[in-house]
């Protein structure tokens, strides 16, 4: 569903990303770990064709984002950390808007149900700026959901959410991938990556350091078994000399 | 010490600007930019055969030139007042909000700080002015007359500043901030009144008069009298010196050109209103406007801790948005979104200026020709000038939505759709404004028995009219586009940028390579739709309409080629290169 081969982002000299690849079939959560400045938010914007790469290729649901990037992107749906809104849209435009862009024939009984879930029925009339920041990120998720994407990209997104927001917004990445969605998903939250993501990429300086399931990641770095993932994590991006022995 | 902080931060702002603009200079496109600039600036300025004249010892300007800068001073200042509207003369950024208002800053040195920050753009401007003013033909020296002028923007500046702060006490305290600003609104009431008694008192003769010298020599004896020689005084005072025509002019003129700076001075220093919380509401809405829209979160909070309840743009609360069906062409929801954002922001008030341009050359027209003579004057200039100003008035295309580059490139479109639909969202509503004004103009003009040709030149104008406007306002946008997307790092974004005469300078430059670009373009259809006519042995009213139909088609076809070209250039347009 999502296919990455050899992903390089230059600025100027400097490699945001270096050769990065990966793959998210259909029902998987692939987490993007890394420290600050690891190249996260490059990779997840080259994912979703706001940036173009230095070198190799994305795909997206069999269409490739440099050839034929209206396909790719109709596939797919982004929802970053900070909510890109309109501001002089209302709620309900917003979700008019998309709906007429993504072709979303059923958007009349779609979208109430999505405000409904997110609590925003009572916000029709609004517009982004009276919205709070939880509630704009609400939308934000509204518009990537409306159009059923195949492909899912989330950038941090429980950043301002209540705990309510946050258990649904878990629980709706994995019903949309139970139906068949991949997702990726950048997060600094350890925990949630662990419960919702099926598989890893970890990355520091632009590089990847650990690809696959948990199990395979400590399988194939032995000196990692026994340490949470907290611990992996640092371990991995090089700053685990100060981590316990492992339990 | 606080001073010296202020100014170390103005300075390095600015020279950091400087430096990361001029290593923009190193992309080929831009470095051509630049060329291209300094040699335009070159032409219109150095090589303008004004300059090298003989030296004359005359003021600038005379007679009905005075008058007419005259009235734009005294009509500025009110609109200031009445309409003002303008919070950008008290925003501060989200950084200096969060920085400054914490700090052991007094209100006067926040003040005096905005003031050093409204330095740059305000000695640019001068610049451009003296070089459009001063054309060598006067005995001043250039640096008089610079001096001349920047002391008049800067008191303009003032103005506006002080005006913000007291209708915002206004606003914000409403009888109590009226008791707390009594003076100024009694300046300003006195002013007004004065204006508008002189006024009154010229209405009969100006009637009466023959023709447009004659009103012209009316009006400027009338502001040469009581009272508005009087309450006109402070404003005749501020130009004085930026228009000299020799030393002993300028420095005869300077005593009093320095005691309105420093009236103004000392007014905004000592204006009573809580001057952190307009500031902050100020730089708030500005937030809202910009931070908002890159969807990097708004926080309308004050490094205080004080949050700021944010301002609902005002016609969102009436204007509701038109129907949108969820299937169709995808790229029209481009243009309902940004049809949405020209009802809800401050574009239309815009309109103002030719809308007063038709209302007055109606009104002049109407006391020689009649009335219906006056109205369809009134609506044919209306039009003229929103052919001329309304691509550059209204701005709901990419020069708003460049700010969501990130969201556009995430939508399932192609760069060419994008930039097409982005185009026909000011194009479109300008048409149709053109067109309704067009048609008000033909009934108005049927009813009233005005000669306007033959019915069948009528048929041929009605026909043509719409493909003409569309053709001619999607060309002008796309220029307008085509800035952004071509240097997204020079291009001011927004709905509204900043405005003032003190700010005219840079948009006279624009203005001038906006009307080279538009000729450039206009040239190949107009050039291949009379060939074609000729060709065809056309005359009349066929010619007339056939010309009109075939320069659209060729323009459209023409205009499809560039905004494919830029359709490849906003594709490769990236977040990082858009201004900040």
């Amino acid at each position: 569903m999502i296919s990455v081969r050899q992903l390089t982002k230059l600025y100027g000299d400097f490699p945001a990303v270096s050769n990065l690849s990966f793959d998210v079939g259909p029902g998987e959560v692939l987490g993007l770990v890394g420290p600050n400045g690891a190249g996260k938010t490059t990779t997840l914007r080259c994912l979703v064709g706001i940036i173009a790469p230095s070198q190799g290729s994305v795909a997206i649901a069999g269409h490739e984002m440099a050839t034929d990037p209206v396909e790719a992107k109709r596939s797919l749906a982004f929802i970053p950390d900070e909510p890109y809104l309109f501001e002089y849209l209302t709620v309900a435009e917003h979700l008019t808007f998309i709906a007429r862009v993504y072709g979303v024939a059923d958007a009349g009984l779609r979208a109430p149900a999505l405000l409904r879930e997110l609590e925003l029925s009572d916000k029709m009339d609004v517009l982004p700026a009276e919205l709070s920041r939880g509630m704009r990120q609400k939308l934000a998720i509204a518009c990537g959901l409306l159009h059923d994407p195949k492909a899912l990209i989330l950038d941090e997104p429980l950043t301002g959410l209540d705990p309510g927001g946050m258990r649904r917004m878990r629980n709706t990445i994995a019903a949309r991938a139970r139906e068949g969605a991949a997702v990726v998903l950048s997060s600094h939250l350890l925990h949630l990556v662990e419960e919702l993501c099926t598989k890893l990429l970890v990355i520091a300086h632009g590089q990847a350091v650990a690809y696959g399931t948990i199990e395979q990641i400590v399988a194939g770095r032995p000196e990692l078994r026994g340490h949470t993932l907290e611990e992996v994590f640092l371990m991995l991006t090089g700053d685990g000399a100060e981590h316990p022995p492992a339990a | 010490m606080v001073t010296g902080a202020f100014v170390y931060l103005t300075w390095t702002s600015i020279r950091n600007r400087l430096a990361h603009q001029i290593r923009r200079a190193r992309n080929p496109r831009y470095a051509l930019a630049i060329i291209i600039g300094v040699a335009y600036f070159y032409f219109i300025f150095w090589r303008n055969p004004r300059h090298g004249g003989r030296t004359q010892a005359m003021p600038l300007i005379t007679g009905g030139g005075h008058l007419f800068v005259l009235a734009g001073l005294v009509f500025g200042a009110i609109a200031m007042w009445l309409f003002g509207g303008d919070s950008t003369a008290l925003a501060f950024t989200q950084a200096e909000a969060s920085f400054l208002f914490p700090a052991p800053v007094s209100r006067r040195q926040l003040v005096a700080y905005k003031l050093i920050r409204g330095q740059l753009p305000l000695l640019f401007n001068t610049l451009i002015w003296l070089l459009i003013l001063d054309a060598g033909q006067s005995a001043l020296p250039a640096w008089a007359r610079g001096i001349g002028i920047w002391l008049l923007f800067s008191t303009i500046y003032l103005h506006r500043l002080g005006s913000s702060l007291v209708r915002t006490a206004w606003a914000e305290h409403g009888s109590q901030g009226v008791r707390r600003n009594a003076l100024s609104l009694a300046v300003f009431a006195i002013v007004g009144i004065g204006v508008a008694v002189t006024l009154g008192r010229s209405l009969e003769p100006l009637r009466e008069a023959a023709n447009l010298d004659a009103r012209m020599a009316i009006l400027t004896a009338a502001v040469a009298q009581a009272p508005a020689r009087y309450v006109l005084w402070p404003f005749t005072a501020l130009l004085a010196p930026a228009f000299a025509g020799d030393m002993t002019a300028w420095v005869a003129a300077l005593p009093g050109m320095l005691a309105v700076l420093a009236v103004h001075v000392w007014w905004v220093l000592h204006t009573d209103t809580a001057f952190e919380e307009a500031a902050l509401a100020a730089t708030a809405a500005r937030a809202q406007k910009i931070e908002a829209l890159r969807g990097r979160g708004i926080g309308a909070l004050s490094g205080s801790g004080r949050t700021v309840p944010a301002r609902r743009p005002r016609a969102a609360r009436t204007a509701r948005g038109f129907p949108l069906a969820s299937t169709g062409r995808p790229a029209v929801a481009i243009v309902w979104k940004n049809i949405a954002c020209l009802r809800r922001t401050a574009q239309q008030r815009q309109l103002i200026t030719p809308v007063l341009l038709g209302v007055v050359t109606g009104f002049v027209s109407t006391s020689t020709l009649g009335a219906y003579h006056g109205v369809v004057t009134g609506l044919l200039t209306f039009t003229t000038a929103m052919i001329l100003m309304g691509p550059m008035m209204l701005r709901g295309d990419l020069r708003q939505d460049l700010q969501h580059l990130a969201e556009l490139k995430t939508l399932p479109f192609s760069g060419t759709t994008i930039v097409a639909a982005e185009v026909l969202s000011v194009a479109v509503p300008l048409a149709v404004i053109q067109a309704m004004a067009l048609l008000a103009a033909a009934l108005v003009a049927q009813a009233g028995g005005v000669d306007w040709g033959p019915p069948a030149m009528r048929l041929a104008i009605a026909a043509g009219a719409l493909p003409v406007l569309l053709a001619f306002n999607a060309c002008s946008v796309t220029i307008q586009n085509g800035a952004p997307i071509l240097f997204p790092g020079w291009a001011r974004l927004g709905t509204v940028v900043p405005g003032g005469v003190e700010m005219m300078g840079q948009m006279i430059l624009i203005m001038g390579l906006y009307f080279i670009l538009l000729a450039l373009l206009l040239l190949l259809p107009v050039g291949a739709a009379v060939v074609a006519m000729s060709t065809l042995h056309l005359t009349g009213a066929l010619a007339v309409a056939g010309l009109m139909v075939a320069g659209s088609a060729a323009l459209a076809l023409e205009l499809q080629g560039v905004i494919q070209l830029l359709g490849r250039a906003f594709e490769r347009l990236e977040p990082s290169s858009v201004s900040g």
